[in-house]
């Protein structure tokens, strides 16, 4: 099957600190993947040197077997992005800049009004159309990203924390829309805290931990490796703490509480 | 400035530039001690009663402009210490305002004009044998005075800003004044010589004169220089109750500017920001239909074309110059070539302020190009995740603040023609080539030092604090486009041979085309490069 994404030793570093480390990861087109990790573990990092954010130290990515680097324009072309933080502009109102973000991708105008319409009446952001994105809340500004991500049709969807700030509703009608996009062979990549969320939707998962990949593969085999019991009732959540939480666990309590 | 300018470095050049200011403001901090402390000198050693009021008035009056007004000219327009940023703190509203207050104790404008104070006190007590005690009161009480005055200054600033439905009017009318007030004394001499001093008399009669000095009488400047002035000679009580209006002077300005921040500055911010996008939400619809017609650009170069051109038309400095030149051409058409010569510099009187007009209207836009990413905020993430190749984003916001500067030279010329008549045909078209090739020139540069030298702006704000580099640069590329633009439209003029300046600036503009063609390519690899540390500087 084709990759839809592939980094191999994958590496950034600010100053001291290392982010990522060596990251080797692959990713089958027409997968949902998901990808977790404590805070500060290099999520955000390795999705923001995939989508063209940040440049690696070293290493290499591809997505749909083209360069992030060296062919960023043809990657890009292929991906939608929600970053883990609004990269709206804030003064052009929630159609313009659907426009905006169509007519960078080459879309027709008559294709992104419809599609915009389309998508603003989905996400229940069709009566401030003549609000400036300025005016948002934080959850209106999400899913604004979600719109903008998926309104050119990308082969590659990288959504990094895309239920933050989002209602119940327009949780779920994300949820559908992203399971109709993986049906028609599109490949998400998805960071979340939620693991309820990720264990639903994601057929494949990895964890990334201090920079480094702890666990990778379809999320069965993770759980039948997860520890002692049945394999079906153990939770995601239970594999990510055995995985990432360490002693941290042991201290779950305030001295000056005692 | 160019302590701000230190605060918010970014480069090692700006940096080096913020200290080389440094050493220009402490010269002319000097300079300035040195003019006033001899004005001192002379008005105390002649110790007749007029020379010394002349001497203490000169020297106080202009040293309350430069701690009250020029903070505020210059651009700083607000308060040293951002206390909306407090706000999370345990701090009490009166806690918050001392805070701002001792901020600006410590000012870059107040320590421009701390050392004149002391140079002018040194020269009046120990040169000229000043009673020491009274004038070291008088002048302490006068700082502390000032320096309160300039930081509630400051919050009455914000304080309007914030209140953005009228910001614009605001601005408008206190700039408006500003000009016409410049102008008046020309104005005034012009229309008296030519209609005899009754018109003059009409225009300013007594009464209004008489109540102008009465009111400085009751300003701080004037109050510490008559009680200088009475201890100076011989009349302490006099001196002691200047002192007590000056107390009362600084008590005043503590009570307004705490009672702003404990009322009004830190309350309502988000009725504050739905005003903001009220009044902004309304213009700049037509950018899209408008560069949507522009079929030869690439689809990439319109859409950041059409973002752009919005982001001006909904800025309050965009719409504040769409507003302002019309009285701009005005002033100039019809107070400024009022002075000149018919013939200067070889053109007609018409003909000279067109091309100057043009000239300066290019000039409106100079900010949007040197510090093009200003207004981006976290959006500047959208250039990078897209697939536009950054020449083209590059060229995209040059074609936005092209069409909004052409707008702009358009409205001018229109008006200019309107109030003064058609200009001949070669100061026509030499008047709209200097535009095009003053553009160009600051374009190019601009393209370079904006990724390089990026500062975070307001877009409801009027005020601007470019890096300290981008200030040079901007004099810079200012003073060449008057040199060499200017040369090639006077000097064939002054040869005799007008239809030669047009026909210089078509060559002109033709090698800044070829120039910006071959340079767009290594200043968006530029703005690539820079991108993650536009990111964090836009993102902050």
């Amino acid at each position: 099957m084709d990759l839809a994404i592939e980094t191999r030793g994958l590496r950034r570093e600010f100053g001291d600190v290392v982010a990522v480390e060596g990251l080797d990861l692959t990713v089958e087109t027409g997968t949902f993947f998901g990808f977790l990790g404590p805070n500060g573990a290099g999520k955000s990092t390795t999705i923001k040197m995939l989508t063209g954010l940040l440049g690696p130290s070293s290493g290499s990515g591809r997505i749909l077997g083209h360069d992030v680097v060296a062919d960023s324009v043809a990657a890009k072309k292929v991906m939608g992005v929600v970053p883990e933080e609004s990269a709206l502009f804030e003064r052009l109102t929630g159609p313009e800049y659907l426009r905006f973000v169509g007519r960078m991708y080459g879309m027709a105008r008559a294709m992104i009004d419809a599609r915009s319409t389309e998508l603003l009446e989905l996400m229940g952001l069709q009566d401030d159309t003549r609000k400036l994105i300025v005016d948002y809340s934080h959850g209106m500004r999400k899913k604004l990203s979600i719109s903008a991500a998926v309104i050119h049709e990308p082969r590659v969807l990288f959504l990094d924390e895309p239920f933050e700030g989002i209602d119940a509703v327009s949780s779920q009608l994300v949820r559908s829309v992203l399971n109709q996009l993986v049906t028609t062979g599109v490949t998400i990549f998805l960071t979340s805290h939620i693991l309820e969320i990720v264990e639903k939707l994601c057929s494949h998962v990895a964890i990334i931990h201090r920079g480094q990949l702890v666990a990778d593969g379809p999320l069965v085999q993770l759980r039948e490796g997860a520890g002692e019991g049945d394999s079906e009732t153990r939770s995601l959540e239970q594999l990510f703490l055995s995985l990432v939480g360490g002693d941290r666990l042991e201290r779950g309590r305030l001295s000056w509480l005692e | 400035m160019w302590w701000h300018g230190l605060r918010s470095r970014t480069t090692a050049a700006d940096t080096a530039v913020a200290v080389i200011l440094a050493v220009v403001a402490a010269i002319l901090s000097g300079a300035l001690a040195v003019a006033l402390s001899f004005i001192t000198h002379v008005g105390l050693r002649d110790g007749t009663e007029d020379a010394v009021r002349v001497a203490t008035l000169v020297v106080f009056w202009m040293l309350g402009f430069l701690a009250v007004v020029m903070p505020v000219f210059f651009g700083f327009g607000q308060p040293q210490v951002p206390l909306r940023r407090l706000l999370v703190f345990p701090f009490s509203r009166w806690s918050l305002y001392r805070i701002s207050l001792a901020s600006s104790f410590v000012s870059g404008v107040n320590l421009f004009w701390y050392p004149v104070l002391v140079a002018v006190s040194f020269v009046a007590v120990i040169v000229n044998g000043a009673p020491p005690v009274y004038w070291c009161a008088a002048v302490l009480v006068f700082a502390v005075c000032l320096v309160v005055w300039c930081n509630t200054v400051l919050i009455i600033v914000q304080w309007v800003l914030r209140k953005r439905s009228v910001r614009e009017v605001v601005v408008l009318v206190g700039l408006v004044l500003v000009v016409v007030v410049s102008m008046l004394p020309a104005m005034y001499q012009e229309e008296a010589e030519e209609r005899g001093q009754e018109w003059f008399g009409s225009l300013v009669p007594k009464p209004v004169t008489s109540a102008v000095v009465r009111m400085a009488a009751v300003f701080p400047p004037t109050i510490v220089a008559r009680g200088l002035e009475a201890a100076v000679l011989g009349e302490p009580g006099a001196g002691i109750a200047s002192l007590l209006w000056l107390l009362l002077w600084t008590g005043g300005g503590v009570a307004i500017g705490y009672g702003i921040v404990r009322r009004n500055l830190l309350e309502g911010e988000s009725s504050a920001g739905a005003q903001a996008s009220a009044a902004t939400r309304s213009s700049g619809g037509a950018a899209g239909w408008t560069i949507e017609r522009l079929t030869i650009l690439p689809a990439e170069v319109r859409a950041v074309a059409a973002k752009e051109l919005r982001y001006l038309l909904r800025s309050t400095v965009g719409k504040f110059n769409l507003v302002i030149m019309p009285v701009f051409v005005v002033v100039m058409a019809m107070v400024v070539a009022r002075d000149l010569d018919d013939a200067f510099l070889g053109l007609d009187r018409v003909s000279l302020v067109f091309v100057g007009l043009m000239i300066y209207a290019s000039m409106f836009s100079n900010n949007f190009l040197f510090n093009a990413y200003a207004w981006e905020g976290a959006g500047v993430q959208s250039f990078f995740l897209s697939p536009a190749g950054p020449e083209r984003i590059v060229f995209g916001k040059n074609v936005g603040v092209w069409i909004y500067n052409t707008l702009l030279g358009l409205e001018g010329a229109v008006i200019f023609v309107l109030v003064s008549g058609m200009p001949p045909a070669t100061a026509l078209l030499g008047g709209c080539l200097a535009f095009v090739a003053s553009i160009l020139s600051v374009t190019i540069v601009g393209n370079f030092l904006s990724p390089v030298m990026p500062v975070p702006r307001d877009i409801s704000s009027i005020t601007n604090s470019p890096s300290q580099t981008a200030v040079l640069a901007t004099f810079g590329v200012l003073i060449g486009n008057a040199l060499v633009i200017g040369s090639l439209v006077a000097v064939p003029a002054l040869l005799g041979a007008k239809w030669l300046g047009p026909l210089l600036l078509v060559l002109l503009i033709a090698a800044e085309i070829v120039l910006y063609v071959v340079m767009l390519h290594p200043s968006g690899q530029l703005l690539e490069s820079r991108r993650e540390s536009l990111i964090e500087t836009l993102q902050a």
